[in-house]
């Protein structure tokens, strides 16, 4: 038996949450039951029905990290992060196995940027997002879109800081090695 | 760092990952129906306990109770029996009862799809625990239908409370009993228990049509 919430005393709150359901819950079913699909789950709708139950969950939990000002891209973005998530942990897949290493994470963020030649090659860049895992680019989206501390970051996906902090190494390298092979195959 | 760059980072990012979704969307073609449990708690997660339970709370509860309790020992013992206002009461006293806590709440909404002539849906009342329907001519007879959960207190349906046993149809055991001017049938079908309850005497025939037409709304 799911643990229900009842959380939102504030009727504005309330209505976010409405207005996130009617807009997003189709779409949200769509891409849950097409990753687990993709996955080989025999019971994609089920799988997919638990997932989104889960980041409604969170959202209406962390509603006052929205912010609407923004767009409702960044709306959108927010809520498919949280359910990218929360399709890893009904995979069970939501642990990473790298190693830890604070020394390369760093030296990774120095040059990341300057490395990307973003002005060069922009659709490029955004093509390669793309086809990133949506684990390293949600986590990538939250902390520099949504300037999210590792932390709230790893409060909101219930992942521990160190494994928050891996993703965000990881991504960046994967993003790097991709825009490399993309130039020596282009 | 260039902050233009960082900036268009950022944009790049934002572009990027919603592509993807709508992507993952577009892959998926198929149509989805969500399940009925799966609607009831979005619907809970969205709108709350409060929303779709009309929860009171406890304070507000024992209030209730008392005030009531004081109003039914000011009124007459005739009063009170008087099906009407026990039917007002017991509902009620099903509402306060009702603890939202609990799992079971009834899935199988039963209606009838079969009436006897010149009968027509007066009310509905469709609640988590009971369901009834109120049909009724235009000589102001009635037929009433009522589904519950069977929770072990329901009616004792034998020969000691007045019940006869009348027959089984639809493999249901089907139990009978004329009561203040009522001509009440009772059954279950294993996860509820159902009575229809008349102001006239309904046929076999009839009572057998009605059972036959009952199905899962």
């Amino acid at each position: 038996m799911l643990q229900f919430l009842f959380t939102l005393t504030d009727e504005s709150n309330h209505g976010k949450v409405e207005h996130i359901y009617y807009t997003y819950h189709e779409y949200m079913m769509k891409c849950a039951v097409s990753k687990f699909q993709s996955m080989g789950r025999t019971n994609a709708l089920y799988d997919a029905e638990d997932a989104v139950q889960a980041t409604f969950m969170k959202i209406t939990k962390y509603i006052n990290a929205i912010d609407f000002s923004r767009g409702e891209k960044d709306v959108k973005n927010y809520c498919f992060a949280i359910l990218s998530n929360e399709i890893l942990n009904v995979l069970s897949d939501n642990q990473e196995d790298f190693e830890f290493d604070e020394e390369f994470c760093s030296e990774i963020e120095y040059n990341f940027i300057e490395e990307l030649e973003i002005k060069e090659r922009y659709d490029e860049v955004v093509k390669a997002i793309e086809a990133l895992d949506e684990r390293y680019s949600t986590t990538l989206y939250l902390a520099l879109c949504k300037e999210m501390t590792p932390n709230e970051i790893a409060n909101i996906m219930g992942l521990t800081v160190k494994t928050v902090y891996t993703r965000l190494a990881r991504g960046r390298k994967l993003l790097l090695e991709s825009l490399k092979g993309a130039n020596f195959n282009g | 760092m260039d902050k233009s760059n960082l900036e268009l980072f950022k944009q790049a990012l934002s572009e990027g990952v919603s592509n993807r979704f709508d992507k993952m969307a577009a892959e998926c073609t198929e149509e989805i129906v969500c399940s009925d449990k799966h609607n009831l708690a979005m619907k809970t997660i969205i709108y709350g306990k409060a929303a779709t339970k009309r929860r009171l709370s406890p304070k507000a509860k024992r209030l209730i109770a008392i005030l009531v309790a004081a109003a039914l020992l000011l009124t007459s013992c005739g009063i009170i029996f008087r099906n009407e206002i026990r039917q007002i009461f017991e509902e009620f006293f099903v509402l306060l009862s009702y603890d939202s806590d609990e799992d079971d709440i009834i899935e199988d909404v039963y209606e009838l799809g079969y009436l006897p002539d010149g009968y027509s849906l007066k009310d509905e009342k469709i609640r988590p625990v009971r369901i009834q329907y109120e049909f009724q001519n235009e000589n102001g007879d009635y037929i009433w239908f009522e589904q519950k959960l069977l929770d072990g207190t329901d009616l004792y349906v034998d020969s000691e409370n007045g019940y006869t046993k009348i027959n089984i149809i639809k493999n249901y055991e089907v139990y009978y009993r004329y009561t203040d001017g009522r001509y009440v049938y009772v059954w279950n079908d294993g996860k509820h228990s159902m009575n229809l309850t008349s102001s006239v005497q309904i046929s076999t025939d009839e009572i057998v049509l009605i059972l036959n037409g009952l199905k899962i709304k």
